[in-house]
């Protein structure tokens, strides 16, 4: 029973110490040197008294001015907000300064920043462990004598009393940070145990000119911009989102030639639970890297002593002027994997779609992008149900106007099968045009890096096909195999319906000329007729020109119910067919005409025109003559 | 600038003002021009579909497509061939077009094909119940044609070429293009 003494005590103590009730505790510099109780009227002079007071799951918010300190959250879980209250401050108005020498911010589980400028952080800008929110804020200027100069941000799932986490990194600049290990800018690490799970979203955020200088005990920099690595074990998920940022002019270097990947990102798969890392949506411009992949450098990685599920997802990124000095200026795409099982539940998978690859450099070989593999199966015992088999898939992307000073202006595909293992490089509706190579292929070269193991007995099967795609205009051969292997190590019965055009010294070099697969007809000689941004024409031969047998429900009509050649085949972005009623080629009155008499009419009806049916609906209306008007005066010669 | 200099620049004003119209970017004044259009045939005796003169003011000239003596009429389709390195498309206007009458849906089209090449449609669009075409013998417009002309000619052809005339024949409800008629341009002089 409470007293009426106990309360009055009780009273006194929350008149006297506000803190403890409050949900909010404020920070003002502008009350030094204070130090203030927390209370509105009365608000600590720094944010590290604000966080000793504050309780867990407490407000801390700071008003403008700079502070200079090295906040830590502990493991309070504490949310720590610029005010808002004046929408005409910004984050450059509430600083965080390390003063080069500290972490600025440190952020336990379930904490939050938003809305800070934090710069000047001798060891990284802002480090992480556990859940955490970092949003709205401008993280410039920082270092790291190793991982992340901007951000070191690390999920450490089912570590200790973690459990799962969940890491947003949204809507922030993260600018002018150095570092001389991984992660120039950012560094993200989605580290798992057990059988808990680990999300990294990295969302909308511009990540720019910052910088990785690698240097011992370091053996490599791997991500000027950012690095993201899975790391989980058997039972564990872990994945990182990279999604709709912006970057650009960011560089990696590691003082050595060939030993720095991902000017802009660098992403990695390599424990043995479940992991998916997936760059999407990204704009990537400007990145260099001493070493290889200008823009992206992303290894999908998987070795099934356990069953893992690695994947890797490259989509719908808009990725130009990257450079490397070594290879794939702008995408560097590689996928590793060694003794997989099929008795095993294993998948490691590698994809690009939809992305945008132009004008990027490179210095020995793929000036858009290099797609590799390697695998290796130790048991050499040629069962089909031991067979290591990897595919790596490319579907609808646009590589145009790179250039490299050795082979490969547009992809480099590089496989490396050993014994009793299966490495394919799948292209399908791809454009490469425009490219150039000092050397063999300006549009695609093919290569194989090894047929023996190291006990030489058997070899691998290197599989490439390429179907449905443009290959046209680039400098060099359009298809060459730059490798002194065999077919019968490189497979490549697979390329049909291409439209492959306007090469020199010739379309195929010699080796390719004489496969199968180009003398059987279903590939196409003829310009495809591209615009500036590499679309075809509505007279092009590409259109209605691929696979009879692929899809083409996702193509607007009239679509001709056959699917387009190259990036936008199969897509609904795809280009429509003409819509020419009399098969003269040229949309004019007559076909105007023909649509007018058999208009609302439908399949059966005595006025039902099949070819006024532009369509395809069994009806001739509003929308066949829509089809008409939009291309009218078209002639196609 | 002594007084000299500012009585040449005035009168430099004066002579570049009262040239009128036509100056080009460089400043020196060119002549305005004048067009003509004069149809290869005015009266046409039987089914035909011809050219005829409309407005023209200065450069800018008006070719009326007129149809006559014709039994069903739905609509034609045609392009129109002219030099262009003499003349250029202005615009199109159907508002006076005989295929409008009885408030029967309509479409007009035209586009430049390529320079010298313009694609024309006149049409009704079917439905249900059934659009019937147009009789009639007097002349009546389908659609007016507006070009422009850019230098002087003693005489550019205008023709048509590529066309039909579609006819739609209301008892028995079908549409078809079966009738040939005369088709006649004209002359563009532009001085």
């Amino acid at each position: 029973m409470i007293t009426s003494r106990r309360l009055l005590i009780l009273a006194a103590l929350l008149l006297c110490s506000p803190v403890l009730a409050q949900s909010v505790v404020y920070v003002d510099a502008g009350n030094c040197p204070g130090p203030g109780t927390g209370a509105v009227g009365d608000p600590f002079c720094t944010i590290t008294d604000a966080i000793v007071a504050a309780a867990t799951g407490d407000t801390v918010q700071v008003l403008p001015g700079t502070y200079g300190e090295c906040v830590d959250t502990g493991e309070k879980g504490l949310a720590i907000v610029a005010d808002g209250s004046n929408p005409a401050l910004d984050a450059t108005d509430f600083i965080i300064d390390g003063d080069g020498l500290c972490t600025p911010v440190i952020l336990g589980g379930n904490s939050g920043l938003d809305g800070f400028t934090v710069r000047n952080g001798g060891d990284s800008g802002i480090r992480t462990s556990g859940s955490v929110s970092i949003t709205n804020n401008i993280i410039s200027g920082n270092s790291s004598p190793a991982y992340g100069g901007g951000l070191y941000i690390v999920a450490n799932a089912g570590q200790g009393t973690t459990g799962d986490v969940t890491i947003t990194v949204e809507d922030n600049i993260i600018d002018g940070n150095s570092s001389t290990a991984d992660g120039g800018g950012a560094y993200l690490y989605g580290i798992v145990a057990q059988n808990a799970q680990s999300i990294i979203n990295f969302l909308d955020n511009t990540v720019t000119g910052n910088f990785l200088a690698g240097e011992a005990p370091f053996t490599s920099s791997q991500g000027g911009g950012i690095s993201a690595y899975t790391n989980t074990g058997v039972l564990a998920y872990s994945e990182i989102s990279i999604s709709r940022n912006v970057i650009t002019g960011n560089n990696a270097d590691f003082g050595t030639p060939s030993s720095a990947y991902g000017g802009g990102i660098f992403a990695n798969t390599f424990g043995f639970g479940s992991e998916r890392i997936a760059i999407e949506d990204n704009t990537l411009s400007g990145n260099s890297v001493e070493g290889f992949g200008g823009g992206i450098s992303a290894w999908a990685v998987g070795d099934s002593a356990v069953n893992q599920d690695h994947v890797i997802v490259v989509d719908d990124n808009v990725v130009t002027d990257n450079m490397a000095t070594d290879s794939a200026g702008g995408l560097d795409l590689y996928i590793e994997a060694f003794d997989l099982r099929v008795l095993r539940d294993v998948n490691v998978q590698l994809s690009a779609s939809g992305n945008t690859v132009q004008t990027n450099t490179a210095g020995s070989s793929g000036g858009g992008m290099v797609v590799s593999t390697l695998t290796d199966d130790n048991d050499n015992d040629s069962d089909p149900d031991t067979t290591t088999r990897v595919t790596a898939v490319l579907e609808n992307n646009l590589v145009a106007r790179n250039s490299t000073d050795g082979f490969g202006g547009g992809l480099d595909l590089f496989i490396v099968a050993f014994t009793d293992t299966v490495g394919t490089v799948d292209l399908g509706f791809n454009t490469i045009a425009g490219n150039i190579a000092a050397a063999g292929a300006g549009g695609v070269a093919i290569s194989v890096g090894s047929s023996d193991d190291t006990e030489g007995t058997q070899t691998g099967t290197s599989t490439v096909r390429i179907e449905n795609s443009i290959i046209a205009d680039n400098v060099g051969y359009g298809i060459a195999i730059f490798s002194d292997e065999s077919e019968g190590v490189l497979d490549l019965d697979g390329i049909e319906y291409n439209l492959v055009y306007g090469h020199s010294p010739d379309d195929y070099d010699t080796t390719v000329s004489n496969l199968a697969d180009i003398a059987n007809g279903t590939n196409v000689t003829a310009d495809p007729l591209l615009d500036v941004e590499s679309i075809p024409d509505v007279c092009s031969p590409a259109i209605d020109g691929a696979d009879p047998a692929a899809d083409y429900s996702s193509e607007p009509e009239p679509n001709g119910d056959r699917a387009n050649l190259g990036h936008l085949g199969g897509t609904s972005e795809a280009t429509t067919i003409l819509p020419d009623t009399n098969g003269d080629r040229a949309v004019d009155g007559l076909d105007i005409l023909e649509i007018a008499t058999a208009f609302a009419s439908s399949i059966g009806e005595p006025r039902f025109s099949a070819s006024a049916d532009i369509d395809l609906d069994d009806a001739v209306e509003g929308p066949d003559l829509s089809l008409v008007g939009a291309r009218f005066g078209k002639v196609c010669p | 600038m002594n007084s000299q200099r500012i009585f040449l620049a005035l009168l430099l004003l004066l002579t570049a003002v009262s040239c009128g119209g036509g100056n080009n970017n460089s400043g020196i004044p060119t002549p305005t021009l004048f067009a003509a259009f004069a149809p290869d045939t005015n009266s046409p005796a039987g089914e035909a579909v011809y050219m005829a003169a409309g407005d023209r003011s200065g450069a800018t000239f008006t070719i009326r497509v007129m149809a006559a003596n014709i039994t069903d009429l739905f609509g034609v389709g045609f392009r129109v061939t002219y030099e262009p390195g003499f003349v250029e498309f202005v615009d199109s206007d159907p508002l006076d077009s005989v295929l409008g009458i009885g408030g029967y849906q309509t479409d007009f089209h035209t586009a430049e094909a390529a320079p010298g090449i313009l694609f024309v449609t006149a049409t009704r669009i079917q439905a249900n119940p059934f659009v019937p075409g147009y009789d009639f013998t007097a002349p009546e417009e389908l659609i007016s044609l507006t070009f422009r002309a850019t230098r002087m000619t003693p005489g550019s052809i205008f023709s048509f070429s590529t066309q039909q005339v579609e006819i739609c024949d209301e008892v028995a409800e079908t549409c078809a293009p079966s009738l040939v008629p005369v088709w006649s341009g004209g002359t563009l002089v532009v001085n």
